[in-house]
């Protein structure tokens, strides 16, 4: 096998063959026939971004180019790839169009008729009279290759574990159909250097996360998947709106164009990246947008794990950071990202205090920490990209492991009460302990996390004012998920050490994302050196992350977590090896008698209650927003970029 | 004397339990951490927690409600430790001894060291009441309790006068059990 | 000339350091009570009482508390090292907050009321001085271009000149680490008893105050790098022992003339004046660099 078919091989079973196995699912005899095809699918995802990825290490300035011109279908002679994308797309917009009728949504209804005009306008007659190229360009570099690796391996543990937990429920097949689907459709949108193909995957995951919302069918789920599909309209809408701006004004049809921009930048190009940005800030559930990824609780776990670790809210992340390099022709845009990440960080931080749903929590700081990702690409200097790309690759870990802890808690105690699970380490310390190191790995040193945060201080040096945002929001963070810690721990005597029977479908991929977060945490020297400098290096940064023998030197500090880590086990192996012996142990103070009274609270209502900020945080958002494309327009009318 | 025994009696933390008292002999504990008594040149502190504390300071008769309590407090406390009955009624049940609900003094539930009658008594007499129950602290070695062959002390009040020595010390008897049957109906 | 401490006088700064925190809460003990007209106990009393509690049995509730009680000490160990030796100023942060979140785990560990609300006190005192101190550390690293402790001191006048006011917000901060009134909020010893640590006997307990040692040494220690004297060794010594105290004498008056406040009052004036200050503060640095750049 020569090299570029296997890379054609490689893309292949990171994207097709999921979809391809997702189809199937639809249409499985049986639950044995079904779990083969979910293997199938996730087996090649796997194995094809390993693939993947060693290919790219090896390809000549590490990146894959790959044009994909016309394919022979027999019995119709050559298609072009660019045709057979645009169909697809007009199938896709159709099917919404027939969706938003059906659910009566008739926002996403009127925007999904204006984007399938302008789509088959542009598509069909303005791009042939002006030679627009035919093939679809696919661009793998390090950063696709590492969002790859993301997507497939965690995604295919949170498969596994929803293979486990949706046992004995309704319409499976539907259910996986999606599931799988989503993680080919996902790779396929990160490979995509052509807009027109970006779009179609976008919207591809449009569609499978409504699908996935709305899977319990009751009133509830309908009406946030509802929601949740129209603010992704809205999303998607600002996409093709941003294709035709671009193609027309500045006949740019790829994102590698417009990151690798130079010289005199024309007004409408800077539109254009405002309304990309725009549609991210809509998948990231940015603020004003927040409210579909909330409502997106109602699913069942294992699709909010998916939804918030690793795939859909990170296809955001990775198209803004893909855009990045741009913002330095334009200052205002990067700016205005910033603002509205840091803002989306420091109220979901606030806001996170108030909440005593496990899942509503983790929501919250999944929107926190998108909106730090994309204040540091706001930011764009290489430091900050790097920590962006550290916080990508970490959060999606630790969100993947405390999603799937909470959903064993959901799945065995019926619970996402945190005051429900008071003094769950005695009752069931294993599961307990996996959310216990999911909140570790959140917030302490020396893991990825807070790296990755270390790092976004150190870079907001570029734009100051930010890190009000950020010390904020990160003192907020601190307290909501200590709180929920302190929860977890709170017993008022030894736990007792009994057999916990966990499923292994449960227990294999929450054990696997364990070890990541820790392991990955201890050699981030090497995850440094393999994935975050050569992405950032792969858009065009100066390299400026060293990782030297057991530190991360940054050029204004140093950090050592493999010293930390040593000395902060040290420790607790110290602590561990302690005896307490029942002659020293005695019951809590509480006046000389029992403890009466049960704990709970701090949730600081009057400062943080959703009812009090809300209002004010949607405001502040939306305002933002309008802002943000309000300087597009304005660029493009004074015809001078910002 | 080692450097421990020594820091054992600079820094005696005190937890003051009122069992039923009428407050008289609690104010004047709390008169002694004024800046006129100012204990804390001793190192004393009042810590208002057992698990922080070496002296315990009870106020009052024993009765049926409080027994656990004490006992309670008591257990709390890390050894080494010494127990102080402040006042008529804390050392003996004062002239509540036979009311139908009180037990008698604190000696009834826990080992008390030193007594310091007075009615209530003045604040010198606690103080000199806690510095002599340092001096049992000095025969305690490495943090075990080794039993007191000394016997409960009795302070001199100011006055001279020398109280009747108090009930008998009651450590031999076992502490009450919270099944333990009260001696009265009402109870 | 570039000051740069010996690798000895690391050493020996670290070992010193908690016996320096010490002797800081030992004065304090004695001046407030010289304040409060009274005698007080000797200086060595923090000595004393830990000594002691080391010669106590212990008795606890659960061995996580242990666990919680080292990890604490452990990670404000590491963090003084680091500030001896110059490291990283926000990996010393970090480590800091760190070694809060464990003493506020200790206190949650066990359910017992006082110490469930004095690890929820602990918190809102994070939230109220984790900003300032970050922004404060931000600020240094914004004017020394780096983060670097040892960077400081290649400056070309002390820190103090540039930046004063974060300096006065970190009192706030400092108030809340010394548990001293109007912010001694968590251990409120009247009140809730003694908070975070009422689960804690014996030796553990010792541990939590040796901790507290090590807190004072390094708040006190990241305030008088503002007062470092560049490229003259002796004087920055004396500065900065000089200021250390001056900071830690208006502390015991702040301390001595104000009663405790709710952790709301807290929050608000945390914001209103900490914040306010280092971002006014900057501001300034920022306009007239702007000024002095365009002229």
């Amino acid at each position: 096998m020569d090299g570029e078919s296997a890379k054609i091989t490689a893309i292949a079973l990171t994207t097709l063959a999921p979809l391809l196995a997702g189809l199937l699912c639809y249409i499985a005899p049986g639950r044995k026939s079904r779990n083969v095809l979910i293997s199938a699918g996730i087996v090649s995802a796997m194995a094809g971004s390993v693939l993947l990825f060693l290919l790219l290490r090896g390809s000549p300035g590490h990146t894959i180019r790959i044009e994909l011109g016309s394919v022979a279908i027999p019995g119709l002679g050559a298609i072009s790839a660019n045709e057979i994308i645009t169909i697809a797309e007009i199938t896709l917009a159709a099917a919404f169009i027939y969706l938003a009728a059906r659910i009566k949504a008739f926002y996403a209804l009127a925007l999904s008729i204006a984007q399938l005009g302008a789509m088959i306008w542009y598509e069909f007659s303005y791009a042939p009279a002006h030679g627009s190229e035919h093939a679809v360009r696919i661009l793998i570099d390090y950063w696709s290759g590492t969002m790859c690796l993301i997507v497939s391996i965690i995604g295919s543990l949170i498969v596994i574990y929803a293979v486990k937990y949706m046992e004995g429920q309704h319409s499976q097949n539907r259910f996986f159909a999606y599931f799988v689907g989503f993680l080919g459709a996902m790779n396929a949108a990160v490979f995509c250097d052509s807009l027109a193909a970006f779009l179609l995957f976008w919207e591809i995951t449009t569609l499978a996360s409504y699908m996935l919302i709305k899977h319990e069918q009751n009133t509830e789920s309908l009406q946030n998947a509802k929601r949740a599909f129209q603010l992704n309209v809205i999303g998607g809408a600002g996409i093709s709106a941003a294709i035709i701006v671009l193609g027309i004004a500045c006949n740019i049809s790829s994102l590698g164009e417009i990151a690798a921009l130079e010289g005199a930048i024309a007004p409408a190009l800077m539109l254009g990246v405002i309304l990309l940005c725009f549609g991210a800030i809509v998948k990231s559930a940015q603020v004003p947008f927040q409210s579909w990824l909330l409502g997106a609780m109602v699913a069942p776990t294992p699709v909010s794990a998916l939804l918030h670790s690793s795939t859909m809210v990170k296809l955001g992340i990775y198209l803004i950071i893909r855009l990045s390099p741009a913002f330095s022709h334009f200052p205002a845009v990067g700016y205005m990202l910033a603002l509205i990440g840091g803002f989306s960080f420091v109220s979901t931080a606030i806001i996170a205090i108030s909440q005593n749903n496990a899942k509503k929590v983790l929501a919250y700081s999944t929107i926190g920490n998108l909106g730090l990702i994309i204040m540091l690409a706001g930011i764009h200097t290489s430091l900050a990209i790097s920590a962006a790309i550290i916080l990508t690759i970490f959060h999606a870990i630790s969100k993947a492991l405390l999603f799937m802890g909470v959903g064993v808690v959901q799945h065995e105690m019926h619970t996402r009460d945190i005051e429900d699970t008071e003094g769950m380490i005695a009752k069931r310390p294993l599961i307990a302990t996996i959310i216990l190191m999911g909140i570790v790995t959140m917030i302490i040193p020396p893991f990825g996390v807070f790296v990755g945060k270390y790092m976004a201080i150190q870079a907001s040096v570029a734009a100051p004012w930010m890190m009000i945002l950020l010390a904020v929001g990160s003192a907020a963070t601190v307290v909501y998920y200590v709180k929920w810690f302190g929860r977890l721990i709170s017993t008022d005597r030894e736990m007792e050490r009994k057999p916990e029977h966990m499923s292994t479908l449960f227990s294999t991929p929450l054990a696997a994302l364990l070890a990541g977060a820790i392991g990955l945490s201890f050699v981030i020297v090497q995850v440094v050196a393999w994935f975050v400098d050569p992405a950032v290096a792969s858009m065009g940064y100066d390299v400026v992350l060293q990782a030297i023998s057991v530190e991360v030197v940054t050029p204004s500090g140093y950090i050592s977590s493999i010293a930390i880590g040593a000395s902060m086990a040290a420790v607790l192996l110290a602590g561990l090896m302690i005896k307490l012996d029942d002659s020293k142990k005695t019951r809590p103070y509480s006046c000389g008698i029992e403890f009466p009274g049960e704990l709970g609270g701090m949730y600081m209502h009057g400062y943080a209650g959703e009812d009090k900020v809300n209002k004010y945080v949607n405001f502040a958002g939306i305002a933002l927003i309008m802002i943000f494309v309000a300087i597009g327009i304005i660029a493009m009318a004074v015809g001078k970029v910002m | 004397m080692g450097i421990v025994e020594k820091s054992r009696l600079k820094s005696p933390w005190i937890l003051h339990y009122d069992c039923s008292s009428c407050n008289g002999c609690d104010i004047e504990i709390l008169a002694c951490l004024t800046p006129y008594y100012d204990i804390e040149r001793f190192g004393i502190l009042s810590k208002g927690n057992p698990k922080h504390s070496d002296v315990l300071l009870v106020t009052g008769g024993v009765n049926h409600r409080n027994k656990t309590v004490l006992k309670n407090l008591y257990d709390q406390m890390p050894a080494p430790k010494v127990v102080i009955a402040i006042g008529a009624c804390g050392s003996t049940g004062g002239i509540f001894h036979n009311c139908y609900n009180i037990l008698g003094g604190a000696d009834k539930i826990v080992p008390v060291d030193v007594y310091v009658p007075g009615c209530p008594p003045r604040p010198e007499a606690i103080i000199d009441g806690v510095v002599k129950a340092l001096d049992k602290l000095k025969h305690l070695q490495n943090g075990t309790w080794k039993e007191p062959e000394t016997g409960p002390i009795v302070v001199e009040t100011a006055v001279g006068a020398k109280p009747a020595p108090a009930a008998k010390y009651a450590n031999a008897a076992p502490a009450p059990t919270l099944n333990s049957q009260p001696t009265n109906k009402e109870a | 000339m570039n000051f740069q401490p010996s690798i000895l006088f690391s050493i020996l700064l670290s070992i010193a350091a908690p016996f320096i925190g010490m002797l800081i809460l030992g004065f304090d003990r004695k001046i407030t009570a010289r304040m409060q007209n009274r005698v007080g106990p000797p200086i060595l009393q923090p000595f004393y009482d830990v000594v002691k509690l080391f010669g106590k049995s212990e008795l606890m509730v659960k061995k996580a508390q242990i666990l919680f009680a080292l990890m604490f000490v452990g990670t404000l160990l590491l963090s003084t090292v680091l500030l001896c030796f110059g490291g990283d100023l926000l990996v010393i942060f970090f480590l800091i907050s760190t070694g809060m979140i464990f003493y506020t785990l200790g206190a949650y560990s066990v359910k017992s009321g006082f110490s469930f609300i004095g690890g929820n006190r602990e918190l809102y005192q994070m939230l109220a001085y984790e900003p300032i101190f970050m922004l404060t550390v931000f600020s240094v690293g914004l004017i020394t271009k780096s983060f670097r402790v040892d960077q400081i001191f290649g400056l070309e006048v002390p820190l103090v000149a540039i930046i004063p006011l974060p300096l006065v917000s970190m009192m706030i901060v400092f108030l809340i680490k010394m548990q001293k009134s109007p912010f001694d909020i968590s251990t409120a010893h009247t009140e809730i008893i003694s908070g975070p640590m009422i689960e804690y006997s014996g030796g553990y307990l010792a541990l939590l105050k040796i901790a507290h040692w090590y807190e004072i040494f390094l708040v006190i220690g990241i305030m008088s790098l503002f007062f470092v004297v560049p490229g003259n060794p002796v004087l920055t010594v004396v500065s900065m022992a000089a200021a250390g105290l001056a900071i830690y004498f208006v502390s015991i008056i702040i301390d001595n003339v104000t009663a405790r406040v709710h952790w709301n009052t807290m929050l608000r004036l945390s914001a209103a004046i900490g914040i306010t200050l280092i971002v006014v503060n900057v501001a300034i640095v920022y306009i007239v660099a702007y000024i002095a750049g365009g002229a």
